[in-house]
Formats: C-alpha cells, sequence, structure tokens
C-alpha cells in the first residue's frame, strides 16, 4: 500500500462527531464495534502489505513502526510481557480526541487505534481475546492490554 | 468452570440449541458452549453485543424502560438474549425449529445461578 503523508489531526477532528454518534447509538456496544473494527483493520493492513504475519512480537513491532510512519504518534514504545502488554504512545492527536469523546460522553476510550489494534493481534496470533485500559492526558497514552481466558 | 457448566446443561436441556454465551456489552465473551462446531461464536458475541446495546438505546430513547430480553428471527436460526445486569448478557443461538419457549425458560430459571457466580 502507498503510504500517504496524511494530517493526523485533521482525521482525529474528522472522527470527533463519528465517535460521539456511535457512543450516542450503541453505548458500551460501541467496544464491540471497535473490538471488530481492529481486526478488519488489521486485516487490511496485513492484506496490503504493510504488516506481515508472524509472531506477537513482530507484528506488534512493526505496528509500531507503522504508527509512527504515517504520524499516528512521534513515538510508540512497547513492553510486551508474559500477563500484558504495555503501548507507551507520545503525542499522538487520538489522545485530544479521546479526551474530547470522554468529556462528551462520559465513556472510556473505546476507539483507540493502538489498543483495538493490539487486541486484534492477540486475537490473530493466540486466539485470545483481550482487554485494555488506556490512560494519560490530550499528548500522550499509557496503554495496558490484558489477555482475558 | 461453573459457568461453562450451567452452559452446557442448558444446552442439552434445549431442544435445536447451536451455541450459548455470557457475554459482557463490550463484545467479549467470559463464557461460551456450543454443539455446532461451524458455529461463529466470537463473531456472533460481538454483533450480538451491539444488537442488544441497540435495542436497550432505543427503549432508552423512546421512554419505555430496561429490556428484559431481545430475539431476532431469521430463515435458519433464532438468537435469544436477555441482559443479566448492567454489564452481562446472556443469549442464545437456536435452529429455527429450536424450542424457543423451553429456552427462555430455561434462560430464567439460570440467571440467579448465572449472576451469583459472576459477583
Amino acid at each position: 500500500m502507498a503510504e500517504r503523508q496524511i494530517n493526523v489531526e485533521d482525521v482525529a477532528n474528522y472522527l470527533y462527531p463519528i465517535n460521539v454518534g456511535i457512543w450516542d447509538a450503541l453505548e458500551k456496544g460501541s467496544f464491540a464495534l471497535f473490538r471488530k473494527a481492529g481486526v478488519i483493520y488489521l486485516d487490511r493492513l496485513i492484506g496490503e502489505g504493510v504488516i506481515n504475519e508472524g509472531n506477537l512480537d513482530e507484528m506488534l513491532t512493526q505496528l509500531a513502526s507503522y504508527y509512527e510512519r504515517v504520524g499516528f504518534c512521534d513515538s510508540c514504545k512497547l513492553d510486551i510481557g508474559e500477563d500484558e502488554i504495555t503501548i507507551d504512545v507520545e503525542n499522538t492527536p487520538f489522545a485530544r480526541l479521546e479526551q474530547r469523546v470522554r468529556q462528551e460522553t462520559g465513556a472510556e476510550p473505546f476507539a483507540n487505534p493502538f489498543s483495538n489494534l493490539t487486541m486484534g493481534v492477540i486475537k490473530k496470533v493466540e486466539g485470545k481475546a483481550s482487554k485494555a485500559t488506556v490512560t494519560g492526558d490530550d499528548k500522550d497514552l499509557h496503554i495496558v492490554v490484558k489477555r482475558v481466558g | 468452570m461453573a459457568l461453562e457448566r450451567i452452559l452446557n446443561d442448558l444446552l442439552k436441556d434445549v431442544d435445536g440449541s447451536i451455541g450459548i454465551a455470557i457475554a459482557g456489552f463490550d463484545g467479549m465473551s467470559v463464557a461460551t458452549a456450543q454443539s455446532d462446531p461451524n458455529f461463529k461464536m466470537e463473531e456472533s458475541v460481538a454483533s450480538a453485543a451491539m444488537g442488544l446495546s441497540t435495542a436497550q438505546k432505543m427503549m432508552k430513547d423512546a421512554g419505555a424502560g430496561a429490556v428484559k430480553e431481545s430475539m431476532t428471527t431469521t430463515d435458519a436460526a433464532i438468537f435469544f438474549m436477555r441482559p443479566i445486569d448492567e454489564e452481562y448478557w446472556l443469549g442464545i443461538a437456536l435452529a429455527a425449529n429450536g424450542n424457543l419457549g423451553k429456552a427462555r425458560l430455561e434462560l430464567k430459571k439460570a440467571l440467579p445461578r448465572i449472576q451469583k457466580e459472576l459477583q
């Protein structure tokens, strides 16, 4: 896939009313929607050769590099442990987006691409469900993804 | 696991049942059982969570109160779901000729045991 330089800030601004609208329609079901969306997006990235299928470390490392390359964030650092995966994301417009959506809806972050794609990779590689906790401020995100079951 | 035992018993007790799940509204299953290995459990659970959430929102907007049960019938199947609490729901997929009446009854009867296990 040809990777274009996109203005992720504009994308995040565009996504704001969409995410608020989705929460308004589905409430907690929004988590289910974006869990599915993460898997679909991951399949697309694999299908277009952006990410190669491999083990968990390889795929997550490729994703982190992709985020930085296309401008999702300035940096994405991974800590892949036995029990949990920690993702530290610096300077991402998605942090601002989530803060705005949370202020509007009161919802926990449900549309985070970093966590949803990571859950998609875990599902694809290990066949396991996982759950993410997203914290942070209007620039940086700290994400912890834990396998369930 | 106690929840899986409960689900397997329900599966055996209800004629025509294909699969059964306890799941969160976030689309993640807590426990599942299925008699048909081809049944797409994970995908169904995620979609059903969205469907039930939409039904809840629809009734909330209509001022019609909390959803007690939700059902979708198709040419080939019946999906019957009922919320357990604010976080979780219980759903069963039946063949089109499955025993819906028994499914409703058995799911209702199993609810207190499931609630106890989820605490």
